[in-house]
């Protein structure tokens, strides 16, 4: 088991440096960094030339590349384009609030998709199974950005209505959110909309798969021997049915983390939720190179991390693979 | 008169599919005596399996039902018990050993786990020693070698052979009073049927237990079965001792199974199976279910109208045709016909 | 393969002894004839071709056939707006700004604050939504079934490449590459856009196209060809192809409610399809201001694409079913 985490891990470390590659090269490609800056008339020459020397943008890219690598490890990222402002202390508070997120709604996600996909099995054809079923339709139909929208004419108009803020339909905090617990629950009110948001999707998605994978493991053989040893019903459904049933769903969340930074980016911007996501769309909208490639590479980074775990897992849950 | 261990009585359990209801067991009886192998034999579709599968109660409730009748077991019908009695029984007093091995046996739990699991469900005192014990012991007694070791691996890491050994083992575990091996040697290559019939003679004779021995290979009925039940269309078409079924059979059906198999003490260079296809169970033939494929029929008007009870064709012998006594006639004739058709093809008779 | 019950072949009759000269290898005709009549009944042959199988099974689907309803009405308007709108997309009228849906003068969607049809505006974002997501859908399937079908087929080092690279394709932040893609590059012509969805979105196709020619190249009817001097491009086309429709088709219906779903949200956030050219996530966009008064500016176009794409997956379910029911469950 430990020689199969650690060969795991050493696998990934070639995987983030090909994509160290093809970011950098990519972005480099798609345009020229200088590009949004010469189309504005108040951009002086010498500006340029200042940009161009410290960002030796005039070597030729393979050297760019390593000293985009070297600012990057050594420099934390280095500083923006424009402005030279310094990357990763923005970055990293973005970072520490999309986490907040992204982890929430994954778990809430996992936990609800999970329960429902085996009651669903459970109950298949029944009332319950059906509503699931139309649920999880609605989730692959609906598109985020609208969802959240919503969410907050909702909210907004329940409060209106009522005088009561239930959830906040905007920004992070509150203006004196307090310490301590306060401040967790105001944090909680403002994050709940945005993780709803967030988690919809995915839940539509695990439960699916989920109830998918427990009707076939539901009706295998070794289930039905374990019935026939005497066992209870719960019993048989927990050590025996979800035990291989939630294989396929592991792999399941661990692709799916691509998406959720995905939603994560749309979800912030709809809430104005200084995270990574409104960070990323800013630089876009500035066409800011550099943090565009600092964003990419940390979320590569996180994904990579999620499969990773994703792995070790299958192979806790699944012996027959680790010896491969 | 000794009292048999399991009484099957008129069961009948059926099956709601989208394309009607399905009546897998038809009125089925039968008798297991202690001590004695039955063999159940049958083509797919007979019924054989969900009639064991009844008995335990093992079949889905939706979309299945077990309709009426009794299985009477210790002096209980066990169709009235509850769910918790149900249970106490399965595993225990009565065990099941199923086809396929590698599909039976939970792929990401140890072995000696799953063994182990036997044991503990119906006696929870036991603790973890006890358990690896008594389960490397039962994985000795079926012939798995280094069973210290196998009890740590995985259903992948054995062979087919021993993971059947290893199913014996939980089926034996805890002492049952009735063995339910429901094609135990289907899914094995043919030099391991024969060890893994081995296996289960061994258990039995430890255990002492009475087996029900379900299986479509008549080759294995002959070896192993005390006695007979042959099925079809999910009734009991005929019941009898094991020699008497071989050599006396008394049902068109049985004398078709007889004639299909190969044989060693006959001249014949063909086999004659039955013509047709086992009947639809939503649309069961009206009368004597086998009545479109049989021989014997010759047209009379009773075979479609009236179902055949299972009349007594001699001591301890059974068999569901009106027109029983005209069996052994139909069974020279079978021969004789096949051994015309092979002078006509110019073939050695 | 595709008849109900099969008649027994020669096969058969080998398998159960010598076959009678001249005859076909039955078993003995036996001499009753009321038996021959009744064993000729049991054998009643029913061939279908496999496409009236899967209509059959399609059309019996109610929640498909109904969806595919809708989507065709909806489809239909949305590419012909031009004829069906009541209005021009731009055509203003001042007089009757920001007015709720209402059935008089044919707002059905109400208009925008400077007086624009909505129900016209919604229609045509549509027609682009529909242009694009069957783009994306036709040039990923293509895509993906080529490299799905020769890493299956050739395996080996094609393969490992192939799929490395798909791989790492799944690796990286989906959107965040479309939107620097689409940031960078495609501005303005939506088929830019669709062209960059499609480049990131045939990867899965490729995965399932592959994982049915690694098992489709050990069966018999391939080593036949190959026996017979096909070339390897015959047989992955002629031969191969046929037998993995049904997943690709699949597939595909799929990859169109998820590009619809990919293009409103670029549109959206100002990276896609860039005005003049109605867009559906563009409406929303503009609506969104707006939207605690004026609901039917996020609402309406949310809903046509919450329809379309709910139609698109009971099709694709139907589908699923319909072109393969021995699949485990949906």
């Amino acid at each position: 088991m430990v020689t199969f985490i650690l060969r795991r891990l050493l696998f990934s470390i070639p995987v983030i440096v090909l994509a160290s590659v093809v970011i950098f090269f990519g972005v480099s490609s798609v345009g020229d960094p200088l590009g949004e800056l010469r189309t504005r008339p108040n951009v002086s020459q010498v500006t340029l030339d200042n940009i161009v020397e410290r960002k030796a943008l005039d070597q030729p890219l393979p050297a760019q590349y390593l000293l985009w690598v070297q600012e990057a490890t050594t420099n934390r990222f280095g500083t923006t384009l424009l402005g030279d402002r310094p990357i990763w202390p923005d970055l990293r508070r973005a970072l520490w609030f999309t986490l907040q997120l992204v982890i929430a709604a994954e778990v809430l996600a996992l936990i609800i998709g999970i329960g429902l996909g085996v009651l669903s099995a459970k109950r298949q054809y029944s009332v319950f199974d059906y509503a699931t079923t139309t649920i999880s339709f609605l989730g692959y139909s609906i598109p985020i950005f609208w969802f959240a929208l919503i969410l907050q004419v909702i909210f907004t108009n329940i409060y209106r209505a009522t005088g009561t803020r239930i959830f906040y339909t905007a920004g992070l905090s509150s203006t004196n959110p307090g310490t301590g617990l306060e401040f967790f629950i105001d944090r909680l009110q403002h994050l709940a909309l945005p993780i709803i948001a967030l988690a919809y999707i995915s839940l539509a998605l695990y439960s699916r798969y989920m109830r998918s994978s427990m009707l076939e493991v539901i009706n295998a053989d070794y289930v039905r021997t374990a019935r026939a040893k005497g066992l209870r019903e719960t019993l048989v459904t927990r050590k025996h049915a979800m035990r291989n049933a939630l294989i396929p769903i592991v792999t399941l969340a661990a692709l799916n983390f691509g998406a959720l930074i995905g939603g994560a980016i749309v979800t912030e911007a709809v809430f104005s939720i200084p995270g990574m996501g409104s960070y990323f769309i800013r630089a876009l909208t500035a066409r800011d190179v550099y943090p565009i490639m600092a964003f990419l590479m940390i979320t590569t980074i996180f994904i990579i991390i999620a499969n990773l775990v994703a792995d070790i897992l299958y192979g806790y849950l699944d012996p027959r693979i680790r010896n491969e | 008169m000794v009292e048999p261990v399991l009484s099957i009585r008129n069961l009948v359990t059926e099956f709601t599919t989208p394309d009607g209801v399905v009546r897998a067991v038809n009125d089925v009886s039968y008798d297991v005596y202690p001590g004695e192998t039955l063999g159940v034999v049958g083509e797919s579709g007979s019924g054989k399996s969900v009639t064991v599968m009844s008995v335990l109660r093992l079949i889905p409730q939706p979309p299945g039902r077990i309709v009426s009748g009794e299985v009477l077991f210790g002096g209980r019908d066990l169709l009235q018990l509850s769910d918790r009695e149900m249970r106490r029984i399965r595993g225990k007093e009565i065990a099941m050993i199923f086809q396929d091995p590698m599909t039976s046996l939970n792929p990401v739990m140890k072995v000696g786990r799953q063994i182990g699991e036997a044991l503990r469900v119906h006696d929870p005192e036991l603790d973890d020693d006890g358990v690896r014990t008594r389960a490397v012991d039962l994985l000795d007694q079926v012939g798995v070698p280094n069973p210290s070791d196998r009890f740590d691996q995985y259903p992948h890491q054995y062979s087919g052979g021993m993971r059947q050994r290893a199913m014996i083992a939980m089926a034996i575990a805890n002492q049952p009073k009735l063995l339910i091996a429901d094609e135990p040697t289907t899914a094995l290559d043919v030099t391991i049927q024969a060890q893994v019939l081995g296996v289960l003679n061994t258990a039995r004779d430890q255990t002492q237990a009475a087996t029900i021995l379900i299986t479509h290979d008549l080759g294995v009925i002959a070896e192993e079965a005390d006695r007979v039940v042959v099925m079809y269309g999910g009734k009991v078409v005929e019941v009898g001792d094991v020699h008497t079924i071989f050599n006396d059979p008394r049902h068109p059906y049985t004398v078709g199974l007889m004639s299909s198999l190969p044989r060693l003490d006959t001249d014949l260079d063909r086999l004659a199976p039955i013509g047709g296809q086992p009947p639809s169970l939503i649309n069961l033939p009206p009368g004597c279910s086998f009545h479109p494929r049989c021989r014997l029929m010759r047209g009379r008007e009773r075979c479609r109208t009236d179902v055949p009870p299972l009349y007594d064709t001699g001591p301890e012998h059974r068999a569901a045709c009106h027109f029983h006594e005209e069996v052994p006639t139909l069974r020279e004739e079978v021969e004789q016909v096949i051994g015309a058709e092979l002078t006509a093809g110019g073939s050695q008779a | 393969m595709s008849e109900e019950i099969r008649e027994r072949t020669p096969r058969d009759a080998a398998v159960e002894g010598h076959s009678q000269p001249g005859g076909s290898g039955g078993p003995p005709p036996p001499a009753d004839s009321e038996l021959d009549a009744t064993y000729r009944e049991g054998l009643r042959i029913e061939a279908r071709s496999q496409w009236q199988l899967f209509r059959r099974r399609f059309v019996t689907h109610k929640l498909a056939m109904v969806s595919l309803f809708i989507l065709l009405i909806i489809c239909g308007a949305a590419l012909f707006a031009d004829r069906v709108a009541p209005y021009g997309f731009e055509q203003i009228d001042l007089g009757n700004r920001s007015k709720a849906p209402t059935l008089e003068d044919n707002h059905f969607f109400g208009t925008d604050k400077i007086g624009r049809d909505y129900f016209s505006r919604v229609l045509y974002g549509t027609g682009t939504s529909v242009r694009v997501a069957f783009f994306v859908a036709f040039l990923s399937t293509a895509i993906g079934t080529v490299v799905g079908a020769l890493a299956g087929y050739y395996r080996g080092w094609l393969d490992n490449v192939l799929m490395r690279f798909v791989d790492f394709l799944l690796a990286v932040p989906f959107l965040a590459v479309l939107l620097v893609a689409a940031a960078f590059l495609g501005r303005g012509s939506p088929y830019r856009v669709a062209t960059i969805i499609a480049l990131l979105l045939w990867t899965t196709i490729a995965r399932i196209v592959r994982g049915q020619y690694l098992s489709l190249r050990e069966k018999e009817f391939v080593e036949a060809a190959r026996a017979s001097g096909a070339s390897d491009a015959r047989i992955i086309f002629r031969h191969m192809l046929p037998n993995t429709f049904s997943p690709i088709i699949v597939n595909a219906t799929l990859t169109v409610a998820l590009a619809i779903l990919l293009e409103a949200t670029l549109s959206f956030l100002g990276f896609g399809i860039q005005p003049p050219t109605p867009a559906l996530g563009k409406l929303i966009d503009d609506g969104k201001g707006a939207m605690l008064t004026d609901w039917w500016l996020v609402t309406m176009p949310g809903l046509m694409i919450v329809t379309i794409c709910l139609c698109i997956n009971f099709i694709g379910d139907g589908l699923r079913d319909a072109l393969d029911p021995t699949q485990s469950e949906r």
